[in-house]
């Protein structure tokens, strides 16, 4: 871990501040657990912290996280693990996209500002402290949605396959 | 609109924003497409705000669904390159 960088995600307080909308889906786009999952991140709207190295950007559950859901962020840490190179984007609080590229045992990090920043970081992580940190990440945010009631711990489980499938390796 | 540390877009008129997803290239990525038109107005953080911007950005999935899409400014680019 000498030679490599801090890689953290830390929910923090809950944010009161209504500034949204309740989620709707007028064409019924979604499925029933994805707009339980979107009403969980708008009720229950965390302000989350990602730090990279020295860099520290502040996202919310509603949308940022619930956007990484959506789009399987379970199986991105799968394929992550797999050797495969993974973006992870937030578009809505801030504009950064997070490229993580496996060599070995380390991950060669990307991140890129767009938008009104055009900052370009590059950081050294320990793959398995960054696998780690994803894993936990996910299941804390899942374990908040199903002890507030929106989703079921078997719906909670079935959602984290890819990253136990993953542990039991 | 989203408590955030960005200017924030907003929308005038929401069909604008199947427009955009019209216009949108078909792959995955993200995308400034200019409207030539007012398509929105843009919240700074010192609360002023910039009227009658043409510009949204908008970022298609893997699956070619929509992450996001809204109005900016001049000033917002995609990288330094």
């Amino acid at each position: 871990m000498s030679n490599t960088h801090i890689f953290n995600i830390k929910i923090q307080e809950r944010s009161l501040d209504s500034h949204a909308l309740p989620p709707e889906d007028p064409l019924r786009e979604l499925s029933d657990f994805e707009m339980r999952i979107r009403h969980f991140c708008y009720e229950y709207n965390y302000q989350t912290s990602i730090q990279v190295g020295d860099y520290v950007t502040q996202v919310f559950f509603d949308p940022d996280i619930c956007i990484l859901l959506e789009n399987n962020l379970p199986q991105k840490v799968a394929d992550l693990s797999q050797g495969q190179t993974i973006k992870i984007s937030f578009c809505e609080s801030c504009c950064l996209i997070i490229e993580l590229v496996p060599q070995d045992s380390k991950i060669s990090c990307s991140l890129q500002e767009f938008g009104y920043s055009t900052k370009k970081l590059h950081f050294d992580l320990d793959k398995n402290q960054v696998l780690k940190t994803l894993v936990n990440f996910i299941n804390q945010v899942m374990e908040k949605a199903v002890i507030s009631g929106f989703i079921t711990f078997m719906e909670k489980e079935q959602y984290m396959i890819p990253v136990l499938i993953k542990a039991m390796r | 609109m989203t408590k955030t540390n960005k200017p924030q877009g907003q929308w005038l008129d929401a069909w604008d924003w199947v427009k955009a997803e019209k216009a949108a290239p078909k792959y995955p990525g993200i995308y400034i497409i200019d409207f030539k038109r007012p398509v929105g107005r843009v919240y700074y953080l010192d609360g002023t705000t910039l009227e009658n911007v043409t510009r949204v950005v908008i970022q298609r999935n893997q699956d070619g669904t929509l992450n996001f899409g809204y109005p900016v400014s001049d000033s917002f680019v995609l990288s330094a390159n």
